[in-house]
């Protein structure tokens, strides 16, 4: 258990190092810049409160910001399930934009693997801990995501 | 040395050229005009305008005093702006609302607040007016059933103490009268009721509380192998039921007497309505409709 200051310390640390990739992973798993800095904001509260117990700060700190992604998607989520989320325009290449659209109709828990399989470049064992699933779960989590966004992007509509 | 997938290497340029484009509010804490916490060189930053911050970081000879209050003025500063949003919302749904608003219901307020107990939660724009079934108000019932290859099982009872409003008396009905936010809404859904009776439900499997575990592929007594979907039906509609074939734990519970049969069977084979649908008739708990 580390003293209050040690833990101040390890917060400011933290901060530094962590807010803004956290705050790029947010955008990535929620399609949201705006809403992104919110839920960092909301990650960093949660894990000061237990930061003097925590053994890898960072790690945790990821964990807890998809969760929050991932719940705000939830909340997010329109009538039909795999009706496409807005996606906020931002200036892209065309490639990049199609590709960034049609990760907006992906489920939820198939986008978030493939962001941390692809941005975040995590092993499935990695994965599987941050969306608390088992490692095969993982890879198919990741497997089908790519199969949909082929589909999607094959298609061109849904 | 396998070729990397065309689509995996422009899956990975273009989440690094999103990540790139992403406005991160400035850090007062790092140097004059840099991008708070940013992990890139300064030419591969976004000329972004800086957007301030809840939760100042924490710098310089102040930061150890600082960081304790900051927190929980952060919290508590999220916390007034939930609850301020959520009485407006009661108002609304009192037909006492500030302005013109739309059309009042006669629904009564929710006892609950929409914030969490840290009330760090930022309610996302639009999602103040809560959902069906909301807390402290609705109580819906909904018939379901487990189907395993050709019959029913034994209907399930809660494997613990219903700390938040979902649960089921073994009789083949859920009961959902949500006493917080965690399975009020867009959270009431068969995910949420399975962890209340000790069902694994997985996106390829299913796992009683015995630890007998149904899994795609596992042979039926027929030889033909066995899928999970989950199969509703609107309330009182005779009509063909909607089939889930992924995510099954995200199925929600949409309205008062759905119908759900999670079911394991070969492809092809509609699993049936389960045979607790007439007590959907007969609840003995049912609250007069509260909307």
């Amino acid at each position: 258990m580390l003293g209050t200051e040690a833990v101040d310390d390890g917060l400011a640390e933290l901060y530094r190092d962590r807010y803004g990739p956290m705050v790029r992973l947010a955008h990535l798993i929620t399609g949201s810049n705006a809403v992104a800095p919110d839920l960092v904001q909301d990650a960093f509260v949660k894990v000061s409160a237990r930061l003097g117990e925590i053994q890898q700060p960072a790690a945790y700190l990821r964990v807890v910001v998809v969760n929050e992604g991932r719940a705000w998607i939830r909340r997010q989520e329109v009538e039909r399930r795999h009706q496409p989320r807005p996606v906020e325009p931002i200036e892209l290449p065309p490639d990049v934009d199609e590709l960034w659209s049609a990760m907006a109709v992906l489920p939820e828990r198939q986008r978030v693997a493939l962001v941390l399989r692809f941005y975040e470049d995590l092993g499935f064992d990695e994965i599987a801990r941050t969306l608390d699933c088992p490692v095969g779960t993982a890879k198919s989590l990741v497997h089908r995501g790519l199969a949909s966004l082929r589909e999607v992007l094959h298609d061109g509509t849904r | 040395m396998e070729p990397a997938d065309p689509l995996e290497t422009r899956l990975r340029r273009s989440l690094r050229v999103v990540a790139d484009a992403t406005v991160v509010p400035a850090n007062p804490a790092a140097p004059a005009g840099t991008s708070g916490a940013d992990d890139r060189p300064p030419a591969d930053r976004p000329s972004a305008e800086p957007v301030p911050l809840l939760l100042d970081p924490l710098d310089g000879r102040r930061r150890r005093a600082a960081s304790g209050w900051r927190l929980t003025a952060a919290a508590a500063l999220v916390a007034l702006v939930v609850a301020v949003a959520s009485v407006v919302t009661i108002g609304r749904r009192d037909g006492t609302s500030f302005g013109s608003g739309g059309p009042a219901t006669t629904a009564p307020p929710s006892a609950t607040a929409p914030a969490t107990s840290s009330g760090a939660v930022i309610s996302p724009p639009g999602s103040v007016t809560p959902e069906p079934p909301v807390a402290n108000v609705d109580h819906w019932h909904a018939a379901y059933g487990i189907y395993v290859c050709d019959h029913f099982l034994p209907d399930l009872v809660d494997a613990r103490a219903d700390a938040h409003g979902i649960h089921s008396h073994g009789d083949g009905i859920i009961h959902v009268h949500p006493f917080d936010d965690s399975v009020a809404g867009r959270r009431a859904t068969l995910g949420a009721f399975a962890d209340q009776i000790g069902l694994g439900l997985g996106d390829t499997e299913l796992r009683l509380p015995d630890g007998t575990t149904y899994r795609n592929g596992d042979p039926c007594p027929g030889g033909q192998p066995m899928a999970l979907r989950v199969a509703t039906w609107k309330a009182d509609q005779a009509s063909a039921p909607a089939i889930a074939t992924r995510d099954p734990a995200d199925v929600r519970i949409s309205e008062d007497r759905m119908v759900i049969t999670i079911a394991m069977v070969p492809e092809g084979v509609s699993p049936p309505p389960p045979p607790s649908v007439p007590t959907l008739d007969q609840l003995s708990d049912v609250a007069p409709p509260a909307r």
